[in-house]
């Protein structure tokens, strides 16, 4: 799994890569997903769903990230625009 | 005569001089950022890169259909979710979303435009988020939580920030391209197609 943040001026940038079913590793993730929450942006995942759609799961915790997950990817919060 | 002769050989060689040092600042400068320039400093290739990894990232999350349609159109449909919850039209309706500019909502059996929603990703220090960026996170939030991205939505008129003859234009350009991906689905050998399964996350 990745963790990913867009950035500004920049493209995604990848926060922190890890195995999810290592427990090392799964708490490098779990960690940077909490200090990502903790700045304000939002967790998305894209999931890929039959037929060739798209969807994607905002989560609030890094135990909502669904299993199989290969990204998340950190998005600045939306607010209203002019 | 000859002392005439000297002085020119000099003044052609000094030129000389001159030219060859002058060589590599400008092939410095042709090639990339001289070593020891600061990482701060005006680099006319950033936002390229930045916008190419971010459309990378694009074609990896949306549908081929999607990215196809921002390839060819410039911005993407999505169709919203919401209709017949009593919260949205009850009829089906859908988005163009464009980088940086709000989402124009509408139906698109009559190309009726219901309304632009502003939504904005407040600006970080390195400036707003390349064009492709903007777009995916539009289109992550819509399919994640249609109804929330609303809620935070600035609704303007038709026509506040986007050129309304514009936007007709899109959807008769949108509807050229439905008709020609359907016509790409159903060709022998389609190279629309991809394979179904069961969900899962990318």
């Amino acid at each position: 799994m990745r963790l990913l943040r867009l950035e500004s001026g920049h493209g995604e940038v990848v926060l922190a890569e890890g195995d999810p079913t290592v427990a090392g590793e799964r708490e490098v993730l779990r960690r940077e997903f909490s200090h990502q929450l903790s700045q304000g942006m939002a967790a998305l995942v894209p999931i890929a769903a039959p037929a060739g759609s798209r969807r994607a799961a905002l989560v609030r915790s890094f135990e909502e990230v669904p299993s199989g997950a290969e990204q998340v990817i950190f998005v600045p919060p939306a607010a209203g625009g002019a | 005569m000859a002392a005439a002769l000297a002085v020119g050989l000099l003044l052609l060689a000094a030129l000389a001089l001159v030219a060859f040092a002058e060589r590599p600042g400008r092939l410095r400068g042709r090639l990339g950022r001289p070593a020891g320039q600061a990482v701060g400093a005006y680099d006319p290739g950033r936002e390229l890169r930045a916008q190419r990894r971010a459309e990378r990232l694009l074609e990896a999350c949306v549908e081929r259909e999607a990215w196809e349609m921002y390839r060819e159109l410039g911005f993407i449909r999505v169709w919203g979710g919401l209709a017949g919850s009593g919260r949205a039209p009850a009829v089906e309706y859908a988005y163009l979303l464009y980088p940086h500019k709000p989402l124009v909502a509408f139906i698109p059996q009559t190309a009726e435009v219901i309304g632009e929603y502003c939504v904005s990703f407040p600006a970080q220090a390195g400036g707003p988020l390349p064009a492709a960026d903007d777009l995916l996170a539009k289109w992550l939030y819509l399919r994640a939580d249609e109804e929330g991205l609303l809620q935070r939505a600035n609704v303007h008129l038709f026509g506040t920030r986007h050129d309304p003859a514009r936007v007709e234009a899109d959807i008769r350009r949108l509807r050229a391209f439905e008709r020609s991906w359907q016509a790409r689905l159903h060709r022998p050998g389609r190279e629309g197609s991809v394979p179904g399964g069961e969900p899962t996350a990318v």
